[in-house]
């Protein structure tokens, strides 16, 4: 049976193991739309999860009679689930749709304008590119420090890099008297989980930027920000 | 006074073309107010976005360790913001901050972060820091 007549026969019949067949043969679809998503604070697990359901959920809607491509119709529909599962679950923080719109704008912006010119843009050329006032980009970066940091334990990818805490921290104008905060240092980056303390070490002590940070690491530089400003607050709680 | 230059560099004469005073409660959940204020003048220096993160960062950590040494209830914060082109200056006070000395991990995430800082004198406790756009 041709895809086209699978699809007419599951819209006439309902049959579940014919449904079941239809979303396993767009697995490649849904996971190929999570991966987009990938790298911007929620786990590549999640995201297929949630792309996975969608599938699904367009499987069970689509009409074949409509004229309408299943893929372009069902990749509608996962990018649409994705994104509202972005803009509705991912914030730890209540934040005002506005600023969860134009969060996820500028952190897009931010990525291409960062490839596209070779530099961090500055904040009135993302403006520009999002098509909003450079007060509201602003707020919208504030308030993306509020998104989750989900799967901050996982292994970094990429394999080991050079720089350590003791790289950072070994120079010899530090004089004798330093011995103590250097050990006080170690042991507050060894209470993070790996993946954050690696990202401290990079930032701080091996005075990586952001971008070349996510460039690594395979994520957003403003994930990279908030995962930055995550660590510190847990480094001066575990100080208090 | 502590004293650093992580560049070596002295710190360039600013003139106050773009200037803005903010007294906030010395309490950590008023931080948010000072980090809007920062990147606003941040921008208005036009340091990159990259930068402004940086900038807040810094200035995140020495208004928390600066509060967290506060004892009076009433105690408050006072920032200056200078922006000229391409450079964002910020002076703070807060007494409780004087005398006090940043440990290994703040000077870390401050020389990374900022081109020069002040911390914890002056007779008056607080903390002073640059930030220059880079040369692309």
């Amino acid at each position: 049976m041709s895809l086209e007549d699978s699809f007419k026969e599951y819209h006439r019949s309902g049959q579940v193991a014919l449904r079941n067949e239809l979303v396993e043969e767009h697995l490649a679809l849904a996971r190929g739309f999570a991966r987009r998503y990938q790298g911007r604070g929620v786990a590549v697990e999640d995201l297929e999860q949630v792309a996975r359901l969608a599938l699904l959920g367009a499987v069970e809607r689509f009409d074949p009679a409509v004229g309408v491509r299943f893929v372009t119709f069902a990749g509608r529909t996962i990018d649409g689930e994705l994104k509202r599962h972005f803009r509705d679950k991912a914030w730890s923080v209540r934040v005002p749709r506005q600023y969860q719109d134009l969060g996820i704008a500028v952190r897009s912006a931010l990525d291409t304008l960062g490839k596209e010119l070779g530099r961090a843009p500055t904040i009135p050329e993302l403006a520009e590119a999002v098509g909003a006032e450079v007060d509201e980009v602003l707020a919208a970066m504030e308030a993306a420090q509020a998104f989750r940091a989900d799967s901050i334990d996982a292994p970094l990818g990429g394999g080991e890099v050079g720089a350590t805490v003791a790289d950072g921290l070994g120079h010899d104008d530090m004089g004798p008297t330093m011995v103590d905060d250097r050990a006080l240092v170690a042991d507050l980056l060894g209470r993070l989980p790996d993946r954050e303390r690696r990202i401290v070490e990079l930032r701080f002590f091996a005075e990586r930027s952001q971008r070349e940070i996510a460039d690594e690491v395979g994520m957003s530089q403003m994930h990279v920000s908030r995962i930055l400003r995550k660590a510190l607050t847990t480094l001066r709680q575990s100080l208090d | 006074m502590q004293r650093l230059n992580n560049r070596g560099n002295e710190a360039p004469m600013i003139t106050d073309r773009w200037r803005v005073r903010l007294d906030v409660p010395a309490e950590t959940r008023h931080l948010h107010i000072v980090r809007l204020t920062t990147a606003a003048a941040a921008a208005e220096a036009g340091l990159d976005a990259e930068e402004v993160e940086d900038v807040k960062i810094a200035v995140d950590e020495l208004c928390s360790i600066a509060m967290a040494a506060t004892t009076a209830t009433d105690e408050v914060l006072s920032l200056e913001f200078v922006a000229v082109d391409g450079e964002l200056r910020i002076e703070a006070t807060i007494p409780s901050a004087e005398g006090m000395e940043l440990d290994d991990m703040a000077r870390a995430i401050l020389g990374a972060t900022v081109d020069t800082f002040a911390f914890g004198g002056g007779g008056r406790g607080g903390f002073q820091l640059t930030k220059s756009r880079r040369v692309p």
